[in-house]
């Protein structure tokens, strides 16, 4: 439960400066002046033209500057540092230091949108969608929308940096230490092998651990270069949550083609990503969001294109699942919705599907488990019945705001999720785990970040246990700094669990095979392969593109008050696959915890448990605020196969099921995420 | 203003600006760093402190709330039977808070049990409804806590 490392705001030092950032006022335009008269003199002022290296926060490929290079492109840009050793001084340097600015009133919109805004685009097409498919056929056409969600993790996000015989020191809660070591040495213009990172306790995340702790801790960096001084960086709790990691809002647009007898024969998809001001990672969030748009279904003619959008908001940065979720939703959603215009169940609709054991990139997986996966959360949430009385009652009732009885619905939703990245990274610094056996047969397990959760650390050392014979209590995970670990890539897209577990197993395999030819110590470093071509062929979006699959079912079932239009969950049943796991009560614990976090974002509420507000009695609080719904969850398999992300894959699948529920129950057809009762109210509203 | 308080059984005299708030007083200059002032809003949950007995979230106090007062944080209970309760109650029901909401969490526990030794789920989640930490499943967090009442109850009957 205790974690050993201190958080960032507990690292101080008595001559420590206190840094913090002057932002752009603006959300477009160019930096006219900047007058720094009356200033305090023990105020150290950096802007653009102080950074002895490059101004330039890199990841993957991706850039931007760390500080204003004149240019403004979102309200909050970074312009200028401040520090100073009382936070008193700030304030009155930042009252004092003057910023005009040249507005460029043309904002980059993400609707509509120019062909100059889109920053990377992907398709992925199999046969011909365009063909004309005859008059018999027929047309259905759905467009669906998910809104920004920013994240509730509340650690502080920062950095201290001090001198260390000469050598920068970086204390940060970071999620990938050696980036941040690359970061620093860019901007400060020192050898990467003069700057250690140390972790500090980066606590629950959602991304934002991965690239924000790499620009702060160059900011921080920044200074004490520039004064000597030890320094720390803390963002305030404005800036995390509005200008550190969001999920990006999505528009997708989809035209569905079935034959007079409700198969559905040609299915085009059209997704737009709101990524702001600074892409990062479009790539991988593009091809991510193809594979799970067209997921398992098999349709003969399928067409998805994506589009990265880049507009005047602040950078959406990496939240975790990147843009998995959102993709989901809607192909779920459409999905339930052709079902029903076919006159089937879409848990058989679903089940049809899943028989076929492929999914949209033609990787053949005859272990899928979806189809148990279905059958067990079908059976277990009676989803037949009810879904046959609840469509039933739909169709019998007039109108739901001429009525006073709540009326329910059911929702399904299937699919998977993928564990690590579907572009191997390449370079000469692979991203690697390696192993040491000494001469006392102890082994060491060396991973780049300390902050790996305790049951992945168990299972590692249980495996490797199993694998050399040798007790786990002689197993230790190596903790230290960059001068110690390896780089082992950025920790998220359910690295650790997955990715790392295979590289501990191989260090250990090879241990063994080398044990008794060579002498002790033995060490090995295993690093992330590229898959060969007839694995995954990325250009042609071809092949099995994940390391690891997590797979799932997911029912809700929704009631909603016809009066104040409130949805109520009634329940959740949910059946996952993730491959091999060490605990599944900690996995239970985990999963629960994702469903109650994606029903909120769905719900539109900031939590599922409600916020303390003298404001409100208690009655007025939402119904699912006070009354946590039933989740029942279930893991199958959990002792076969390459332990996967739990994460992802619940948040994914349960906003569709919910939407999907809340449709039948209220008789109208939901598109967008979040529902909240005014945006119930003004669906109902509209001419049918 | 000057102040004095008992910060966990010991008495603290400060000089402190009238408007600060309680949790940064707290955190920055006594250096409880059990204390996370991070939304200052009153939502999150994680500067709990327990103030002349009722539980109170220090970062929408200014610091003379605390005057002439009794302040319990989670250092002040690490070394308590009651805390021994609390984490041997959240260890068997599996309830796993991470680091950053544990002091909180355990500070809040100790508030519901202060009041009843057997409390009621709704109880709990009414309670727990001024944090915000997703970590840990909600669930086995009330049985934890109803957990921690029950080895409580044991130990007085002892």
């Amino acid at each position: 439960m205790e974690h050993e490392l201190p958080f960032i705001d507990q690292l101080n030092s008595p001559e420590m400066l206190h840094v913090r950032i002057l932002r752009s006022e603006i959300p477009r335009g160019r930096i006219e002046s900047i007058i720094r008269e009356g200033v305090p003199k023990k105020v150290i002022v950096a802007g653009a033209h102080e950074i002895p290296g490059a101004n330039r926060i890199r990841i993957l490929g991706d850039e931007m500057p760390l500080l204003s290079n004149g240019d403004i492109r979102y309200e909050g840009e970074p312009v200028l540092l401040i520090a100073a050793q009382e936070k008193e001084l700030l304030d009155k340097a930042e009252r004092q230091i003057r910023i005009s600015y040249e507005t460029d009133f043309s904002l980059l919109a993400f609707n509509p949108s120019s062909p100059e805004q889109v920053v990377d685009s992907q398709q992925l097409k199999v046969g011909n969608p365009n063909r004309n498919f005859g008059k018999e056929s027929q047309i259905i056409e759905a467009e669906y929308r998910t809104s920004v969600e920013t994240h509730i993790s509340r650690a502080p996000l920062g950095a201290y940096t001090y001198l260390e015989k000469g050598r920068i020191v970086v204390h940060t809660p970071t999620h990938w230490p050696m980036h941040v070591r690359s970061a620093v040495s860019t901007v400060t213009g020192v050898e990467p092998s003069e700057v250690k990172v140390i972790q500090t306790n980066p606590s629950p995340a959602y991304g934002e651990k991965v690239l924000f702790p790499s620009i702060l801790a160059s900011m921080a960096a920044l200074v004490t270069k520039l004064t000597g001084l030890p320094s720390r960086l803390l963002l305030s709790p404005y800036e995390v949550e509005r200008l550190t990691t969001r999920k990006p809002p999505v528009e997708v647009k989809r035209t569905s083609i079935l034959n007079n007898k409700g198969d559905l024969l040609a299915e085009k998809v059209h997704l737009r990503f709101d990524v702001g001001a600074y892409p990062f990672f479009t790539g991988e969030l593009l091809t991510r969001a193809l594979i799970s748009t067209g997921s398992f279904y098999r349709i003969p003619h399928f067409s998805i294109s994506a589009e990265a959008i880049r507009t005047s908001s602040p950078p959406m940065n990496l939240y975790r699942g990147l843009g998995v979720s959102q993709s989901m939703f809607s192909t779920e959603v459409h999905f339930s919705r052709l079902a029903e215009f076919s006159q089937l169940n879409p848990g058989d609709w679903k089940k049809q599907h899943a028989e076929n054991r492929h999914i949209i990139t033609g990787a053949d997986l005859p272990t899928m488990p979806l189809s148990q996966l279905l059958d067990q959360v079908i059976e277990e949430s009676d989803f037949y019945r009810k879904h046959s009385s609840y469509e039933l009652i739909r169709k019998r009732r007039n109108s739901i705001k001429a009525s006073r009885r709540s009326f329910r619905g059911i929702g399904i939703a299937s699919g998977f999720t993928g564990n690590g990245f579907t572009e191997k990274p390449r370079g000469k610094h692979p991203w690697s785990i390696k192993a040491v056996l000494d001469r006392r047969d102890k082994l060491s397990i060396y991973c780049g970040t300390m902050t790996i959760p305790g049951a992945i650390k168990e299972l590692w050392k249980r495996k490797a246990g199993e694998i050399l014979s040798i007790p786990v209590e002689s197993i230790q995970i190596a903790e230290g700094n960059t001068d110690l670990l390896p780089d082992s890539g950025p920790m998220m897209l359910a690295m650790p669990v997955s990715v790392y577990t295979t590289l501990v197993e191989r260090c250990c395999n090879h241990i063994r095979k080398q044990r008794f030819h060579n002498p002790l110590p033995i060490e090995v470093v295993r690093t992330i392969p590229a898959p060969r071509k007839n694995v995954w062929d990325r250009e042609k979006k071809q092949g099995t593109p994940f390391h690891a699959f997590s797979w799932g079912a997911v029912v809700t079932e929704v009631e909603l008050d016809p009066l104040n239009l409130e949805p109520e969950i009634r329940g959740v049943w949910a059946s996952f696959d993730c491959g091999q796991v060490y605990d599944t009560q900690y996995a239970v614990s985990i999963a629960e915890g994702s469903i109650y976090e994606s029903l909120a974002w769905a719900m539109g509420e900031e939590r599922v448990i409600p916020r303390y507000n003298p404001d409100y009695t208690i009655e007025e609080r939402n119904p699912l605020q006070m009354r946590l719904p039933p989740v029942s969850i279930n893991f199958q398999n959990t002792t076969r196969g390459i332990p996967g992300g739990i994460n992802e894959i619940a948040e994914s699948l349960v906003p569709a099921a919910f939407v999907t529920a809340l449709s039948q129950a209220a008789g109208v057809y939901f598109d967008q995420i979040p529902l909240t009762a005014r945006i119930i109210q003004s669906y109902l509203e509209e001419p049918a | 203003m000057k102040l004095s308080f008992t910060l966990n059984h010991q008495l603290v005299s400060v000089d402190a600006p009238a408007s600060q708030r309680l949790s940064d007083l707290l955190h920055d200059t006594l250096q409880i760093h059990s204390i996370h002032p991070s939304c200052y809003r009153g939502e999150c949950g994680n500067c709990a402190v327990i103030l002349n007995g009722e539980l109170a979230f220090s970062c929408i106090l200014p610091v003379f709330a605390a005057d002439k007062g009794e302040i319990i944080t989670y250092e002040g209970l690490r070394d308590s039977e009651e805390y021994e309760d609390i984490m041997k109650g959240l260890r068997e029901e599996k309830a796993f808070p991470c680091s950053y909401c544990l002091p909180s969490k355990v500070v809040i526990i100790k508030s519901i049990l202060e009041n009843s030794l057997d409390p009621s789920t709704q109880e709990i989640f009414e309670t727990f409804s001024g944090t915000s930490c997703p970590c840990t499943n909600f669930h086995n967090l009330a049985r934890g806590v109803k957990r921690a009442g029950f080895h409580r109850r044991s130990r007085l009957h002892e």
